[in-house]
């Protein structure tokens, strides 16, 4: 009792605090508490030494003499109480579990990043010695003098200290609740004391085992990490490949690579305001053949397996002005120019381009008619001629001023570039999505409309009008696929099913069907034999190959 | 009194003659030559004799001691028929601006109007005819191409309009008006015929010389002859010149009378075909007996037949009686031709001359081979074998057949009786070249091969599609562009034309006619060649075929290339196969109805063939899932493991089997 009344002195001059006082007064037991709150001025120099936010933490100290009190309540109950501790004993762990996490993020937040994993580790040990605790009231009860022991012990060693203020401070966060709750009021000394010894053991465990989880969860982490990045990668290029297949980007990547020649003349500044203005990459310099343009492609690696073809476009075009021209057709120059482009260039199209020819030839022509002299009209027309009948794959065009010279160039670029995505002509391209309706169809946005009324136009020699009869009568494929393939009616009923309907006339006089068209669309439709000509199907070809009775 | 003296400059003799030939000219006028006068002249002349510098212009003329004001005026004239006379060198040059105070004959503009009326007018009224109707010089003036502007008061369908002005009643033909003013051209009514006159003849030549036009040959000697007797004595006196200037006005008419006998045209349609000039001239004069003032086509058959007549009839000799013996098959299927009805008749006509004379014919070709050797270039850089008609063995293409240019009968200048018909025949007798008009299956013109001897007839390897700007712009619209593109690449041909007529910066849909230029150059590879209107289309047809010609004409039939080679198809079997390219099979007809459905490309529609080869065997699959929806959706995307997308195999259920 004197050592009590010692302790509780020196904690008078060390904590000032008026909320000290204040709890002195509520409870009785005074003393009791100043002398369990013995490690309290130890803590203060540590505290001072962190962050100012640690100064909030001084209530939680005070808190702790009431955790004791509570456990000695407990132990001193009766069975009844101890039903009830237990359910506490749950709901306190739920509630210590909610508690601590605003406070550590709290810290987290204000600490530096380096400290923030061992904060963590910290907390989690908490919570397990937390844990360990609620257990320790029913095994140990009489062992008084040990727990004042491992208390003294624990004393020395400041971060022991600091592990165990940390910890007891929380538990006197629930166990407030839990002392304005019942109000009894017991001796609280064995029950701390026996937790402490059993949280040193458990510590040691639990840090190697945190450290192993940390690692998993890093590398798991990590791989996760990679894992999306590759995802992303991979769909990146696909939108890419997507991207260039259907040649979006082939205006941007596409390179016209012209010959200084062709830039010096008067054209050459229209046309490099015109490739500005599109945003064409123009590369300028000597090219193999003067006064010529080539295109090429630059395609990055990951997309050019796309390309068997490669970067190259196989397409050259060669410029003139209509001076130049005439002259070198006059000279019989002009054939051996396009046979050494050939040589170069083996698989290329070639086309030459000439501005102001004709107007160039009339002008020379009206001087000659006018001062006679030695200037003879070369033969132009028949070279030109010529290119088209004994050279393959070799054009010409003619521009009527430098503008069209550059407009059409421009046109031939982006041109060069979308044609490179795009499917030629097949037999089914030309007649998709309603493409074989004629313009002269009365009803042909009705047509337009139906994918049923577009097949039945597709059917060679049904008039849309036909096609009209037939959706009015039957709206679906399959109601009239359904009547067909009615295995009960004979197939010569079902050919001139369709005869009789009416089909409205151009002046308004109803006519039918008719029975031609009536077993036509029949035997289109239920042909076996892909293979046969409608021509052939119509007038009854299928039944050479398969037996009456199969319908 | 009239006492020549010594000129002392040789230059200023002809000066010196002029001033004694007014002083002539005074004393034959009825006043008679006063004295003062005389002594003027008297001056003057002693003048010019003393004077030790050349007198070339008025200026010199005027600083010498006796030229006053009026003796100067009175001289000026000869100053400028020297000038004429210095650049020109033609008397009749020096008559008119005599007369004229030394003013220049009218001349017309190089391709103007009025130029290309004055060169028809003469060439088709050098060989004996005088006139020209109205219509008939409309359609040659237009169909030369010697004018940029259309001739004709109409505005014909297919040609490039120029506005000239906003009034609808003037036109090309208001150039007659100018011409008829100056005295060149004479017109007289009911109905309205015009000829030119001597001195319209004269302004045409000079015409044809300036602007170095071809024209015949004979024609060009004449002309050629009389310029150099008056070139010759143009430096001698006057009266010299004016002597020699009359004498030779009688000899000009004869000239032209014999000359102008035969219609150039004439003589140029029957030349190839081995008929001397002789031949022609006798039966052309024959039939011009006969008939008065008929067409040149009705005169040019019966010179035809003529021809034909004297051949057979006279005595031959023996390679000839063979020659008739190996053309008898050929009158008789000519006959059934010609009992079918044929529209090629008079076509026909021209071959059978070529038939009749296959040995001379050739001779012909041998020498324009021999020509065109020699001027072509010899550096054609043909990278791949083209596809021959059968040739013998060492056997020439050009001793064995002619190319003939083949239109679309569904053109509408194509047909038979319209008056841009009139143009076809001029370009046809221009370039020298054979056209006929068919049904063609596909495109609007092609070149055939035919046999001199066995008429059989081959397709060659070159196809053209002619589209002017409205046409092209309505036929992308609905589709029918693209149509025929397949079509024409389709029909087998190795060299396909698209001919684009008329300026695609007029029409409102200019970028979209452009960008189609581009794509059916870049991507479906055709050779796309502009025109600005019909009358240039038909010219570069007649170009092509020359240039087809000779392409083609130099091809040997060697062992080595026959082995190789694919042979050009029969004209027959040409239809054929493009009749049957039209013609589809069951499963082309249920892909193009599988075409139609929402979300399927071709790539599915395929795949879905490959599964269901007919739209019975779908309907079948799907009657059995019958009761389960969602397994009927998914039946195509799920058999074709994905290569037919969801949606896709979704929306081809709706359409077969859905409600």
């Amino acid at each position: 009792m004197n050592d009590h009344i010692l302790i509780s002195d020196g904690e008078d001059q060390t904590t000032p605090l008026p909320s000290l006082s204040k709890r002195a007064r509520k409870y009785p037991i005074s003393a009791i508490l100043i002398s369990d709150s013995d490690p309290t001025p130890q803590k203060q120099p540590p505290e001072s030494s962190f962050t100012p936010i640690f100064v909030p933490e001084t209530p939680l100290s005070d808190d702790f003499s009431v955790v004791k009190c509570s456990f000695g309540s407990r132990a001193l109950a009766s069975n009844r109480e101890d039903k009830f501790s237990g359910k506490r004993i749950i709901s306190l762990d739920s509630e210590f579990e909610d508690s601590p996490r605003p406070e550590t993020s709290k810290k987290n937040e204000s600490v530096l990043a380096g400290l923030r994993e061992p904060r963590f580790g910290l907390e989690a040990e908490t919570s397990e010695a937390y844990y360990k605790n609620t257990r320790i009231p029913e095994t140990n009860l009489d062992d008084d003098t040990s727990w004042m022991h491992e208390v003294s012990f624990r004393s020395s060693p400041t971060n022991d200290t600091i592990e165990v203020v940390s910890d007891q401070e929380k538990e006197d966060i629930s166990v407030e609740k839990i002392g304005r709750k019942k109000k009894i009021r017991t001796t609280t000394l064995p029950v701390p004391g026996e937790a402490l010894p059993k949280k040193r053991q458990s510590k040691e465990d639990k840090t190697s085992a945190m450290e192993e989880k940390k690692l998993r969860k890093e590398q798991e982490r990590l791989e996760k990490a990679a894992s999306k990045a590759e995802e992303a990668e991979r769909k990146r290029l696909e939108k890419e490949k997507k991207k260039w297949e259907k040649g979006k980007l082939a205006l941007k990547s596409i390179v016209a690579e012209i010959d200084t020649k062709v830039l010096e003349g008067s054209i050459g500044g229209l046309l490099l305001s015109r490739f500005s203005e599109k945003g064409i990459t123009i590369h300028v310099g000597p090219n193999p053949i003067e006064r010529s343009i080539v295109w090429t492609m630059t395609i990055p690696e990951d997309i050019a397996p796309l390309f068997p073809q490669g970067p190259k476009i196989p397409y050259l075009l060669l410029v003139y002005d209509a001076e130049e021209f005439c002259n070198l057709v006059a000279n019989g120059k002009f054939l051996e120019i396009i046979s050494r482009v050939q040589d170069r260039y083996p698989s290329y199209t070639v086309c030459c381009l000439t501005n102001k020819l004709m107007s160039y030839v009339k002008k020379r022509e009206k001087e000659e008619y006018k001062n006679p002299g030695n200037w003879r009209r070369p033969p132009i027309d028949e070279v030109l001629a010529k290119l088209t009948t004994h050279y393959v794959k070799v054009h010409s065009r003619h521009c009527v001023d430098e503008a069209e010279v550059a407009e059409h160039i421009v046109g031939l670029t982006s041109s060069l570039a979308s044609c490179q995505f795009r499917k030629k002509l097949t037999m089914l391209s030309v007649s998709a999505n309603g493409a074989l309706v004629s313009k002269d169809s009365v009803d042909k946005h009705l047509i337009k409309k139906s994918p049923w009324l577009k097949a039945l136009v597709a059917i060679p020699k049904v008039q849309p009008r036909y096609a009209l009869a037939v959706w009015k009568k039957y709206p679906s494929m399959k109601s009239l696929l359904k009547v067909y393939m009615d295995r009960n009616k004979s197939v010569h009923e079902k050919e001139f099913l369709l005869k009789d309907l009416k089909v409205e006339g151009l002046v308004g006089g109803d006519i039918r069907l008719g029975e031609i068209c009536s077993k036509r669309i029949y035997r289109v439709l239920m042909s076996h034999d892909g293979a046969i000509k409608t021509d052939d199907v119509e007038n009854g070809a299928a039944f050479f190959t398969d037996s009456p009775g199969v319908n | 009194m009239d006492d020549e003296r010594r000129v002392l400059c040789p230059e200023n003799r002809g000066l010196a003659a002029y001033v004694l030939q007014k002083k002539q000219e005074y004393a034959e006028k009825p006043k008679g030559l006063s004295e003062n006068l005389e002594r003027t002249f008297v001056k003057g002349y002693r003048s010019v004799c003393d004077a030790k510098d050349p007198i070339n212009t008025l200026k010199d003329l005027s600083q010498i001691k006796g030229f006053g004001k009026w003796m100067v005026k009175l001289m000026k004239g000869y100053f400028d028929t020297a000038v004429e006379s210095s650049e020109q060198e033609d008397l009749p040059d020096n008559r008119a601006g005599k007369k004229a105070n030394g003013k220049k004959r009218y001349i017309p503009q190089r391709n103007s109007v009025g130029y290309a009326l004055l060169i028809t007018l003469h060439r088709r009224t050098t060989n004996g005819k005088e006139f020209m109707r109205k219509q008939e010089l409309i359609d040659a003036a237009d169909a030369n191409g010697l004018s940029h502007a259309p001739v004709g008061p109409e505005k014909g369908k297919g040609k490039a309009g120029l506005g000239h002005s906003k009034r609808e009643w003037y036109s090309g033909w208001s150039c007659m008006t100018t011409l008829i003013q100056k005295g060149l051209v004479v017109k007289s009514s009911n109905p309205a015929k015009y000829m030119l006159t001597v001195e319209g003849r004269e302004v045409a030549n000079e015409c044809i010389l300036r602007s170095g036009l071809p024209d015949s040959v004979d024609i060009l000697s004449v002309d050629e002859m009389d310029p150099t007797p008056q070139a010759k004595k143009t430096p001698n006196q006057n009266p010299t010149c004016s002597f020699t200037m009359r004498e030779e006005l009688p000899y000009v008419d004869p000239r032209c009378r014999a000359q102008s006998a035969i219609p150039s045209d004439i003589l140029e349609k029957f030349t190839p075909f081995g008929y001397s000039k002789e031949q022609v001239v006798a039966a052309f004069r024959e039939v011009s007996d006969g008939s008065g003032d008929k067409d040149p086509s009705t005169l040019w058959l019966s010179v035809m037949c003529h021809l034909r007549q004297a051949e057979v009839y006279n005595s031959c000799p023996d390679s000839r009686n063979s020659k008739k013996d190996s053309s008898g098959p050929f009158k008789s299927q000519i006959r059934q031709v010609d009992l079918e009805g044929s529209r090629a008749k008079k076509f026909r006509s021209c071959n059978d001359g070529s038939t009749l004379n296959p040995c001379s014919s050739g001779s012909s070709h041998a020498v324009k081979a021999c020509s065109s050797s020699l001027a072509s270039d010899g550096t054609k850089g043909i990278t791949n074998i083209p596809r021959l008609p059968p040739l013998q063995f060492g056997e020439t293409f050009e001793e064995a057949y002619d190319v003939i240019l083949i239109l679309d009968d569904r053109e509408k200048f194509a047909t038979k009786g319209s008056r841009s018909r009139n143009i076809v025949e001029n370009i046809c007798s221009e370039f020298n070249i054979k056209i006929e008009v068919r049904r063609l299956p596909v495109g609007d013109c092609i070149w055939i091969a035919r046999h001199k001897y066995l008429e059989t007839e081959y397709v060659l390897d070159f196809i053209a599609e002619r589209k002017n700007v409205d046409d092209m712009r309505s036929s992308i619209r609905d589709n029918r562009y693209r149509d025929q593109k397949l079509r024409l690449q389709r029909s087998g041909f190795k060299k396909l034309i698209y001919i684009l007529e008329g300026d695609p910066n007029h029409s409102d849909a200019a970028e979209s006619i452009k960008t189609a230029c581009f794509t059916t150059e870049i991507l479906e590879g055709f050779d796309v060649l502009r025109t600005h209107g019909l009358g240039e289309t038909l010219r570069k047809y007649g170009y092509l075929t020359k240039s087809i010609y000779q392409y083609y004409k130099l091809r040997v039939n060697d062992n080595d290339q026959s082995k190789g080679a694919a042979s050009c198809p029969s004209f027959d079997s040409f239809v054929k196969r493009c009749q049957d390219l039209d013609k589809m099979t069951i499963s082309d007809v249920f892909a193009i109805q599988l075409m139609q459905v929402p979300q399927v490309t071709e790539e599915i529609a395929i795949a879905v063939l490959d599964m269901y080869p007919t739209l019975l065997s779908l309907a079948s699959a799907y009657s059995h899932l019958e009761a389960d929806v969602s397994a009927q959706e998914e039946m195509l995307r799920n058999r074709s493991n994905n290569v037919i997308c969801a949606s896709a195999s979704k929306n081809i259920f709706k359409l077969v089997w859905g409600e």
